[in-house]
């Protein structure tokens, strides 16, 4: 994205400002405003940090925060989640990955359009600080209150985020053009804008995901690539033991532990051991039986599209129409989901709860020909995944 | 008296409600202590090692992953083994099993990694005593090194598993070729080469995150 590209959604600002300011005054208007008065902090705070720029009256947009209520700040103040802004940079960040080393290059855009909604959700939190600091400035109590709470709250965030620049350098460019545009001082405070955008780390994440070691020797990078390069070995774990006993290992298990056996006497040693104790097992009586009903599963009926530890992806196709279901496999720790197609990046589509799992409907099947869906599942943790699923 | 079968079908009903099962559960292993102490005797005399006194120990472990995992693991087996899974008795007595196994591997692998020739060696003059320094030093930075590597793998098998499964074949298993990692896998070799430059890429901006932090 260029800068004239980047000047001109901000240049938009302007008038959703008035928008909102009228929305605002407008008596009749039903329901809690909070929502109009974070939209309002938003574009006044995006103006008030490009005003190089984008010179607009600071009286404007003073006349604007003045009519913002009270309760409606309050109620704004009581929504604002860092902690979600939290998981939707972490997401931003490995999307921002997938972006630098795709699967194919039609998918690099679309992770990279994800990616920078993370960043740009950032941003709007930034402006809303700053216009709530000009609030407070004008001498509203309640937003002198309210501001360094939030700013404590957008710090401690930076703080534990801000070590992730190097995740997001593959989308330097768009980086680039929205600091260029930023206020100098704003600028430098925006690292997930500014921060490791010099061209010189545009292809950083590709570099490291590669087995070039052109990084300068006794940089960070270099000392991390021969680390991760280091030749090594791992042990056959509990779990994959386990599982090849009960024959649930994963062909690649199978393989690594056929093919150790022979290199590694100490493995070989506990495989005689699992089959003394099987013969133990079976003297004792046990029964083979099945005994447990298998949960209830509708995989057969649709193509499992990603399988986690916590949670399953299918994809249905019924009636001409394309469906998903993420289907949690631990309830104690699943939260909630959410599908994105790339028409509404912000919008997540309507869901059910069904016999299988979350059941999102994505639309006829004509219209979805080589779309690419972004399923979020969030868990109790505050982590979320995201998956990039092909229609 | 409820049936073992009964007994677990009741566990699970509570489990999946939301109820707490640690009572039933509790009951139900207890009638297993006898078959999973002859089981734990018998790893201990493939691997001739260990003490009548291990069994207590084994079993509270294998009770505790049957809690925090087992009971998945079980419904997972009947799920995809279906007419070969395992009673609830016989599932436990393999998880008896496996903690026996883990135990006795781990003690080996213990001794394995003592001292080395020489290290209890005494070294008297200063020019000894400085290389022996500095050899423990970079031995402890090694090992540091490490931890923060397998911290960083563990990581990345949760936070993207499908990488680090391709990682782990072409770089922990040796399985440097693509064509034979996607077979594994069941993946296209192109996929493959993908996953290993994003597992690769990850890895790396861990270990930064972590030095920076």
């Amino acid at each position: 994205m260029d800068v004239a590209t980047v000047l001109g959604r901000y240049q938009a600002r302007i008038e959703e400002l008035d928008a909102l300011q009228a929305e605002l005054t407008d008596a009749d208007r039903p329901g809690d405003p909070g929502a109009i008065v974070g939209r309002l902090l938003e574009a006044a705070g995006d103006l008030l940090r490009r005003s190089r720029r984008l010179p607009v009256p600071t009286e404007r947009i003073d006349a604007a925060l003045k009519v913002v209520p009270g309760r409606a700040l309050q109620s704004w103040v009581e929504a604002v989640s860092t902690q979600e802004l939290k998981a939707r940079l972490q997401r931003a960040a490995d999307e921002a990955v997938e972006a630098a080393l795709p699967d194919g290059p039609e998918e690099g855009e679309t992770w990279a359009a994800w990616a920078m909604q993370g960043l740009y959700a950032r941003d709007r939190a930034e402006s809303a600080r700053c216009a709530l600091e000009r609030l407070a400035a004008s001498g509203r109590l309640d937003a002198v209150g309210f501001h360094p709470r939030l700013s404590a709250a957008l710090e401690a965030l930076d703080g534990s985020l801000q070590s992730r620049a190097a995740w997001f350098t593959a989308l330097n460019q768009t980086r680039r053009a929205e600091a260029s545009v930023l206020d100098p001082e704003h600028a430098a405070r925006a690292w997930w804008f500014s921060l490791r955008s010099a061209p010189d780390d545009d292809g950083l994440v590709l570099a490291l995901g590669s087995d070039d070691d052109s990084f300068p020797p006794g940089s960070p990078e270099a000392a991390v690539s021969s680390e991760v390069r280091r030749p090594r070995q791992r042990p056959v774990s509990f779990d994959e033991l386990f599982r090849y006993d009960l024959g649930l290992a994963s062909p690649a298990e199978v393989a690594f532990i056929t093919s150790r056996q022979s290199s590694n006497p100490e493995l070989a040693l506990a495989l005689a051991a699992m089959a003394e104790g099987e013969r133990a097992i079976a003297e004792l009586g046990a029964d083979t039986a099945p005994r447990a009903d298998p949960a209830p599963t509708r995989a057969a009926d649709g193509a499992v599209v990603e399988e986690r530890l916590d949670f399953k992806v299918l994809l249905f196709r019924r009636a001409q129409r394309v469906q998903l279901v993420v289907q949690p496999k631990r309830r104690a720790s699943f939260a909630a989901a959410a599908v994105f197609l790339p028409d509404a990046p912000d919008l997540s589509r309507p869901s059910k709860a069904g016999e299988a799992g979350l059941e999102f409907d994505l639309g006829p099947e004509e219209r979805l020909s080589r779309v690419t869906a972004r399923v979020v599942v969030s868990f109790k943790s505050g982590q979320s995944s995201t998956i990039a699923v092909k229609l | 008296m409820l049936t073992d079968d009964d007994l677990f079908a009741e566990i699970s009903r509570r489990r999946t409600t939301g109820q707490d099962f640690r009572q039933p559960l509790g009951d139900l292993v207890q009638r297993w202590k006898d078959p999973a102490t002859t089981v734990v005797r018998r790893v201990q005399g493939a691997f001739m090692r260990g003490s009548p006194d291990d069994a207590d120990e084994i079993f509270q472990d294998a009770v505790g992953k049957l809690m925090s995992r087992g009971l998945d693991q079980f419904r997972g087996v009947s799920e995809q083994m279906p007419g070969k899974a395992a009673s609830p008795k016989t599932f436990f007595l393999r998880i008896v099993k496996h903690c026996a196994i883990d135990r006795y591997r781990r003690q080996r692998e213990d001794l394995d990694a003592g001292p080395r020739d020489g290290d209890d060696e005494r070294s008297d003059s200063p020019h000894e005593e400085a290389r022996a320094i500095n050899e423990a030093t970079s031995r402890e930075h090694r090992g540091e090194a490490q931890q923060e590597y397998w911290a960083a793998f563990a990581r990345l098998k949760a936070e993207h598993p499908n990488e680090a499964s391709a990682w782990d074949l072409y770089h922990h298993q040796d399985v440097d070729d693509h064509a034979e990692c996607a077979r594994l896998l069941n993946i296209s070799v192109a996929n493959s080469y993908k996953r290993v430059s994003r597992a690769q890429a990850y890895l790396k901006l861990y270990l930064l995150e972590a030095r920076e932090h």
